[in-house]
């Protein structure tokens, strides 16, 4: 009796120790995220002396003036149009070539998908100094088109990756039946393929619409004018202009995290296979 | 260069020993573990620039949270301005680098131990192994491959990441957190030299795939041994 109350103790008090552990680096995680939340809600006079993480009195006002003279509505809509022309740019692309390379033969398929693959190892550290002259060239660097583009080219690889993992296991069958009734290649993509892929769709959604919202590099490097460029740059230009006024900062940062936190909460599924299918590739 | 490697060191080591001591921790235990996961991962996506202004406001010298703190826990000799004291820029960033970057590696590592078979650890305890022991001839032998493949990440991931050292410092104070994709940056855009700036970037990249080269023939060699 008394070693098996022992026993029960230790273990209570190590688990005890394990849950604090863990809430302590939870609370770190969150913390940050709160004190940015609370900060916008103050105003210019009460933000350096106001240290408490609840602000005595709520200032909407922040968001409001973010939205209007911040310009941050005009940011939001871009940011909107970029990631969704460019993840429905990448699932067309993608799946087309991934259905391609899993299922037609022809000539260089390897080569070109080993290409494909390769491009996903390099740094893009080393390439953005070409795609820069490469854009000045084609006079598409400072447009739209050109950064919907570029970040379209930046998610391929790892999207036919997973599609043409997901086509090569799915049973032929299914499409020998849909060629018999007639159907073309076209058709065997669109009515078989595509909706059997759901699953691996949603996570090549995802995926690819958080990394462009999060984007900084290419758009820094693509965009001069103001009236085009996405949350991520827009937030840069914005503090080197209002560099004091932390509670207007504050409220661009809640309103660029918001979204992605939200879509997080509600698709973490998705993006935590993502992340995983990702890691296992490299 | 060497800024960046310093940032990587602790970015390996440190962050990468956090996320495998939580992911142990979690993978003991089932209750609340989704919860944990959730919270660990929030940082990891958000975006470097957001990440990175707001630590900028918690490290503030004057009017930063950390600093209040520290005054009011009776510290405030420690208070100092993070970001722009020489001293303690480099490391305030890593740090910052490692609470963004640690859900990820526990994502991974995690995913790792839920691999490894109940069975062996059974095992193991009816042949009467203790706790240490157990971790020492099942858990760490089988994570082998994972944490090669999370440090070979770390390590390629944490040497290009410059977003959020832009955000913080912009490579001050003079030159003390400035990586190398900074001045690839700096020699195309301030002085629109873009061969010299071509040149820098593919070296860089060559040092890169050099670096997870050498790591994965060591590890492949340790195995070989062991």
């Amino acid at each position: 009796m008394m070693t098996q109350g022992f026993y029960r103790v230790k273990r209570i008090i190590i688990n005890t120790l394990i849950h604090l552990f863990l809430i302590t680096i939870a609370v770190s995680c969150i913390l940050p995220l709160g004190w940015m939340v609370s900060s916008s809600l103050k105003t210019q006079e009460t933000i350096f002396k106001d240290m408490s993480l609840i602000p005595r009195e709520f200032h909407f006002q922040n968001y409001i003036l973010a939205w209007q003279e911040g310009g941050f509505g005009q940011y939001f809509l871009n940011s909107i149009i970029y990631t969704v022309f460019v993840v429905i740019g990448i699932i067309i692309v993608a799946s087309l070539a991934a259905y391609a390379f899993s299922r037609l033969r022809f000539p260089g398929r390897k080569i070109l998908f080993l290409m494909f693959m390769a491009a996903m190892m390099i740094p893009i550290p080393g390439s953005f100094t070409a795609l820069y002259v490469l854009l000045n060239k084609l006079h598409l660097r400072n447009t739209a088109l050109g950064y919907i583009l570029c970040m379209i080219s930046v998610g391929l690889s790892m999207s036919i990756f997973l599609l043409k993992t997901f086509f090569d296991k799915l049973p032929r069958e299914l499409e020998d039946a849909a060629r018999i009734d007639g159907a073309s290649k076209l058709g065997i993509w669109w009515h078989v393929a595509m909706p059997l892929a759901r699953p691996v769709l949603a996570v090549v959604v995802i995926f690819n619409a958080l990394n462009v919202w999060n984007e900084y590099v290419l758009a820094m490097i693509i965009f001069d004018s103001k009236n085009l460029m996405p949350l991520q740059r827009a937030l840069m230009v914005f503090q080197g202009e209002f560099l004091t006024n932390y509670p207007l900062l504050m409220a661009g940062l809640t309103i660029t995290a918001l979204p992605i936190i939200l879509v997080y909460l509600l698709m973490q599924k998705y993006i935590v296979k993502g992340v995983t299918a990702g890691a296992t590739f490299g | 260069m060497l800024n960046a490697g310093y940032i990587t060191l602790i970015a390996l080591t440190f962050q990468n020993a956090l996320a495998f001591m939580l992911a142990l921790a979690c993978d003991r235990q089932m209750r609340m573990k989704n919860f944990y996961r959730v919270l660990f991962f929030i940082p990891v996506v958000l975006s470097e620039v957001v990440v990175g202004l707001v630590w900028q406001w918690i490290l503030d010298g004057n009017y930063g949270l950390l600093n209040s703190w520290l005054a009011n826990l009776g510290f405030s000799s420690l208070a100092r301005s993070w970001l722009s004291d020489p001293n303690t820029a480099l490391t305030a960033v890593a740090m910052v680098h490692c609470w963004k970057g640690f859900g990820w590696g526990f994502l991974i590592f995690l995913a790792g131990l839920q691999t490894i078979p109940r069975e062996l650890y059974d095992a193991a305890r009816s042949d009467g192994a203790n706790a240490w022991q157990t971790f020492k001839n099942i858990t760490v032998p089988l994570m082998m491959p994972v944490v090669v493949l999370v440090a070979i990440l770390t390590i390629l991931g944490t040497m290009q990441g410059f977003v959020m050292i832009i955000a913080m410092t912009d490579g001050g104070p003079a030159y003390h957190t400035t990586v190398p994709v900074l001045r690839i940056l700096a020699s195309m855009r301030g002085s629109s030299r873009f061969g010299y700036a071509c040149a820098q970037g593919i070296s860089f990249g060559f040092i890169l795939v050099a670096l997870s080269f050498i790591q994965y023939r060591i590890s492949r060699l340790r195995r070989d041994i062991a």
